[in-house]
């Protein structure tokens, strides 16, 4: 018989397709830098595609690390750790000065940068990013404070990518080279500035947010409109927040997705409510 | 198995002349088989010649279709009511596999390749998850070493993978 080594290179190329798709996916990824035909073949969209769909189809306990950590240092690096000790990074996004995690869609982290207005898209099972291929189009004032958001449609199987400011939405479709990004004005004026109690959630097709309330005579705190995005349409509506029965204490609400539904997690007097809303538009 | 059925036998001819008696039905699991037969061959007493693969193999694959044509008749004769006991057989099935494919890397491989053809396709499908589960937790080098692959890579093309993706190296548990 002859050399082990040589036995593995003569297996014809559909039995290392064969192979591959039933990998999960984090040694999948792993496998671009095992061989050249390694790397063509998880590299090739179709196969991409039915690895997906059959992990998608039957989630495999190896396929999505518990926890992640996302860390920065000095230098403007942005790091995210499955949070084993000893582990190394599974992703590293540099030049990364000014990058908050703006989201979490499907799996995908949305990082976008307040100073330059620049969003990095990274898949922390693969590691990989993916940036679109221009900055959005650059608003009448520079101060303004934008929110960006990832956003999946399951009717259309496609990933937007969205930022609000002001009265404007401004959209561009992942994966659609060449389309750039498009322009929608909001009916109704809505202060979206970047909420570290609420990210955005993705519900079902449609990005939700908290929107900030207009400013309180006497300062008191409280949330604004539920913002409510169909990610396919790229239409907008806006929610009242629920009457939550306190309208001079201060409350912050926290969006979250459960069971197909939007949740608020309403924290007002020592305590928290929790409110569900079906969106349907 | 039905009673009264005329029980057909089929032989296969290994690459260095052994052969191994079976039942055709089991033997049909592979398309090579079917196909053969399909056209008239086969039946006669010099049996069906299987090219490149050796009696080491065959034999193994030989077992393989008998097990899984005597599970699949026995589930045929069971009738569809009695559910649990459906479930049970596949289990018991899925563990016999298990241990069936629990091989070395070497015959691993002359079984996938036999299989693939002979037009195995469960066959195919286990061997491939076998290997498939070798490669979980390991690094690219670990893969390498583990299924011996050449590293053909350039240092400027390796170079610019780790760049795109330092963690691709490293491994994982």
């Amino acid at each position: 018989m002859a050399m082990a080594a040589n036995i593995w290179e003569t297996i014809p190329d559909e039995l290392w397709w064969e192979i591959l798709l039933r990998a999960p996916t984090r040694s999948v990824a792993r496998s671009c830098c095992v061989s050249k035909l390694w790397c063509s073949i998880v590299r090739d969209p179709s196969f991409r595609k039915l690895h997906s769909e059959r992990h998608a189809a039957a989630p495999n306990e190896n396929d999505i690390p518990d926890a992640l950590l996302v860390a920065t240092n000095d230098v403007g690096k942005y790091s995210i750790f499955p949070i084993v000790p000893g582990e190394s990074p599974v992703c590293c996004v540099s030049n990364a000065k000014g990058y908050r995690l703006a989201n979490v869609c499907n799996g995908l982290l949305c990082f976008a940068s307040r100073g330059t207005a620049t969003v990095v898209v990274c898949n922390p099972v693969t590691g990989e990013k993916l940036a679109p291929s221009s900055d959005p189009p650059l608003l009448p004032d520079l101060h303004q404070q934008v929110m960006f958001a990832l956003g999946f449609s399951p009717t259309t199987n496609e990933y937007k990518l969205f930022r609000f400011a002001d009265r404007m939405i401004d959209v561009y479709t992942l994966a659609g080279e060449g389309s750039g990004w498009r322009r929608h004005q909001l009916l109704h004026p809505c202060r979206l500035v970047e909420n570290h109690h609420s990210p955005p959630v993705v519900v079902g097709g449609k990005i939700c947010a908290v929107a900030a309330a207009p400013p309180h005579p006497q300062q008191i705190e409280r949330p604004g409109a539920v913002l409510v995005i169909d990610v396919a349409s790229e239409v907008a509506f806006t929610y009242n927040t629920p009457d939550y029965g306190y309208p001079f204490a201060d409350a912050t609400a926290s969006a979250f997705e459960l069971h197909g539904r939007l949740c608020l997690a309403i924290n007002v007097v020592n305590r928290v409510q929790f409110w569900a809303m079906p969106v349907e538009l | 198995m039905a009673a009264g059925k005329p029980v057909v036998m089929v032989t296969l001819v290994s690459s260095d002349g052994q052969s191994f008696q079976l039942l055709e039905e089991a033997a049909l699991l592979s398309a090579m088989v079917r196909d053969t037969i399909q056209i008239g061959q086969g039946r006669g007493p010099a049996g069906i010649p299987i090219r490149n693969i050796t009696g080491q193999t065959l034999s193994m694959v030989v077992v393989y279709c008998n097990k899984h044509y005597t599970a699949a008749a026995a589930a045929d004769g069971d009738d569809a009511a009695d559910e649990e006991k459906k479930v049970a057989n596949k289990k018991q099935l899925r563990e016999w596999d298990e241990q069936f494919i629990n091989l070395e890397q070497d015959k691993l491989y002359d079984i996938l390749v036999a299989a693939n053809n002979l037009g195995i396709d469960g066959l195919v499908d286990l061997c491939c998850w076998r290997f498939a589960d070798m490669m979980k937790g390991k690094s690219a080098s670990e893969i390498r070493v583990k299924l011996g692959i050449r590293d053909d890579f350039t240092s400027e093309q390796r170079a610019q993978i780790e760049k795109d993706s330092p963690w691709v190296w490293s491994r994982t548990t």
